[in-house]
């Protein structure tokens, strides 16, 4: 069961003939996280193989960015979403969520035509939240390939 | 090692009118434990998941220390995977020796 739980160890032995005893208690904190949070809680770190190793100044660089006014901003709300609801939440409540976090009205949703299904399942999902909900698909103004100079083979 | 007096008297019993007195010293020896024992563990693990947790046992004193046996216990929710119980043995003066599992 995730929890706190403490963990006694007890060393004993003979000095000069007397009986000594020394104890020591050390506090675990166990915890439950989807899968793929706890692939990340494993490594902890950047892994050998990352790209990213090949651009150390690019990822100092990112960081950097994170303090700037509207990054900041956005990073904090998602850093609230996260706090509050752990991963237990579901993508559409952290969406939801964050949405109330940065204070906003209005959502913009852009889906491909492949999940136009799911996008409006989604539009109707924040329109409950309160929303007022954009929408755009993919196939937006129905251009042909061929109209963009693609031959026709 | 230090020893320490401590001088002890007796008083008046309540309600006699003897005057009973007395006064003595007693000398004891004080040892401190020589034996020093650090734990680390993680301090946040998944469920389901081993962890290690490491007893380092230091002998600080003149002699050596015999039959040095290390025990885990652990709280209902958690299994010892390994032996509860290991059995070091001797640990010389001034030296240290490590249990995990």
């Amino acid at each position: 069961m995730p929890g706190s739980y403490i963990i006694l160890v007890l060393a004993s032995g003979e000095y000069e003939g007397a009986l000594i005893e020394t104890q020591k208690t050390a506090t675990v904190q166990v915890v439950e996280v989807s899968p793929w949070r706890q692939a990340w809680f494993l490594f902890q770190g950047m892994l050998d193989y990352c790209q990213a190793q090949r651009s150390g100044q690019l990822v100092e660089t990112a960081k950097r960015e994170y303090s700037e006014p509207k990054a900041a901003r956005t990073h904090l709300a998602t850093a609230k979403v996260l706090k509050r609801g752990g991963y237990d939440w579901s993508r559409i409540q952290q969406c939801i969520e964050f949405a109330k976090e940065l204070g906003v009205t209005k959502v913009g949703l852009a889906v491909c035509v492949g999940l136009v299904r799911e996008g409006r399942e989604f539009a109707r999902f924040l329109t409950r939240a309160g929303f007022e909900v954009v929408s755009v698909a993919c196939m937006i103004g129905a251009v042909e390939a061929q109209e963009t100079r693609i031959p026709d083979k | 090692m230090p020893a320490v007096s401590v001088i002890y008297s007796a008083q008046r019993p309540p309600g006699e009118n003897r005057v009973l007195a007395a006064e003595g010293t007693v000398s004891a020896t004080v040892r401190v434990n020589p034996l020093v024992l650090t734990v680390s563990a993680p301090q946040q693990v998944l469920i389901h998941q081993a962890f290690k947790v490491e007893a380092r046992l230091r002998n600080q004193g003149e002699t050596k220390i015999t039959n040095l046996v290390v025990t885990i216990y652990v709280p209902p929710g958690l299994t010892v995977v390994t032996r509860a119980e290991r059995n070091i043995g001797t640990l010389p003066s001034q030296k240290e020796k490590t249990s995990g599992g």
